[in-house]
C-alpha cells in the first residue's frame, strides 16, 4: 500500500500546479465593419482609451493603469445609465482604443462597465 | 591471568518506525490533491491582466483557446499551444465557428496594444464567433 500512496503522491506532485487560476471577463463580439460603419446609435456615448491607458469621455480623464480612475468612472457611468433609464432608452457605449492602447486598460474599463450594469457595449 | 577489557554496551537499536512515514506521506498526498489544479488544458504561460468583475468559472465550457504573446522580436500567437500564423488562424477560427455553442477565449498580457487583437478579433468576426472571453486575474 505505502509504494501505491508514493505512487499517487509522485503523480500530483508531477502533473500539477500551483498556479493562479484563470478569471472569465467576457466582453461583447462585435459585428463585421462595425469599425467603418459611420453612424452611431442615438444615445450612444463613445470612452476613448489612449496609449497611456487614460480614458477620456466628455473632457474628462480616468486613468485605469494606476486604478485611481476605475471608481470615478464607474460613478459617472452610473449616472450616464440613470439618465439612459429615466429617459426610457437603453444605455450604449462604444469603447475605442487607441492602437497602442494596454489591454490592462482596455480591462480595467470594461470592469466599469460592467459594475454599472450597462450591457450595451461595442468595440470596434 | 590478564582480565578482558570490558566491552562498552551499547544500547538496543530500535526498530525503523514506518507509521509516522505514512503519516507524513499521506498528509502530503492530500495537501497535493486538494490545493493543486490539474494542468487541464494546455496553454503557454503568461502573465494576464487584473479584473475586478472577472470570475473564475466553476466549470468552463469547453472552448478554444487563444494567446497572444508579444516580446521585443514582435507577437506570437498560439492555438492552444501551438504556435500558429495569421492565415492558419482565419482557418482554425472558421472550424471552431461551426460549432455554435463555440467560445474562444484570448489570452493576453497586460501591457499588450490593442491593434494585436483588433487583427485578431476582425478574423474572429468573420468566422462568425459570437461569445468571446478575456482571460484574467482575479484583482
Amino acid at each position: 500500500m505505502i509504494d501505491c500512496v508514493f505512487l499517487m503522491l509522485v503523480y500530483f506532485m508531477t502533473t500539477s500546479s500551483l498556479e493562479k487560476s484563470e478569471a472569465d471577463l467576457p466582453f461583447p463580439a462585435g459585428r463585421p465593419g462595425l469599425a467603418s460603419d459611420p453612424l452611431p446609435q442615438i444615445d450612444e456615448q463613445r470612452l476613448a482609451i489612449d496609449a497611456a491607458g487614460t480614458v477620456l469621455w466628455n473632457g474628462s480623464r480616468f486613468d485605469m493603469l494606476d486604478g485611481s480612475g476605475l471608481s470615478p468612472l464607474r460613478q459617472r457611468l452610473a449616472a450616464f445609465e440613470q439618465t439612459c433609464r429615466s429617459a426610457g432608452s437603453e444605455a450604449s457605449l462604444q469603447i475605442l482604443p487607441d492602437r497602442d492602447a494596454p489591454h490592462q486598460a482596455l480591462v480595467s474599463t470594461l470592469d466599469a462597465v460592467s459594475l454599472t450594469g450597462i450591457e450595451q457595449v461595442h468595440l470596434p | 591471568m590478564v582480565p578482558m577489557p570490558r566491552r562498552k554496551s551499547r544500547p538496543p537499536e530500535e526498530p525503523f518506525q514506518m507509521a509516522p512515514m505514512i503519516d507524513m506521506v499521506f498528509l502530503l498526498l492530500v495537501f497535493f490533491m486538494t490545493v493543486s489544479t490539474l494542468a487541464r488544458e494546455a496553454r503557454p504561460e503568461l502573465d494576464l491582466a487584473l479584473s475586478r468583475t472577472a470570475r473564475v468559472p466553476e466549470e468552463a465550457p469547453p472552448r478554444d483557446i487563444l494567446t497572444v504573446l508579444r516580446d521585443d522580436t514582435g507577437s506570437r500567437i498560439y492555438w492552444r499551444n501551438r504556435q500558429v500564423e495569421l492565415d492558419q488562424l482565419e482557418t482554425l477560427l472558421r472550424e471552431s465557428a461551426r460549432n455554435p455553442d463555440s467560445q474562444l477565449l484570448l489570452r493576453g498580457g497586460p501591457e499588450l496594444p490593442w491593434s494585436e487583437w483588433q487583427r485578431i478579433l476582425a478574423l474572429v468576426r468573420e468566422a462568425g464567433i459570437r461569445d468571446l472571453v478575456f482571460a484574467t486575474f482575479e484583482e
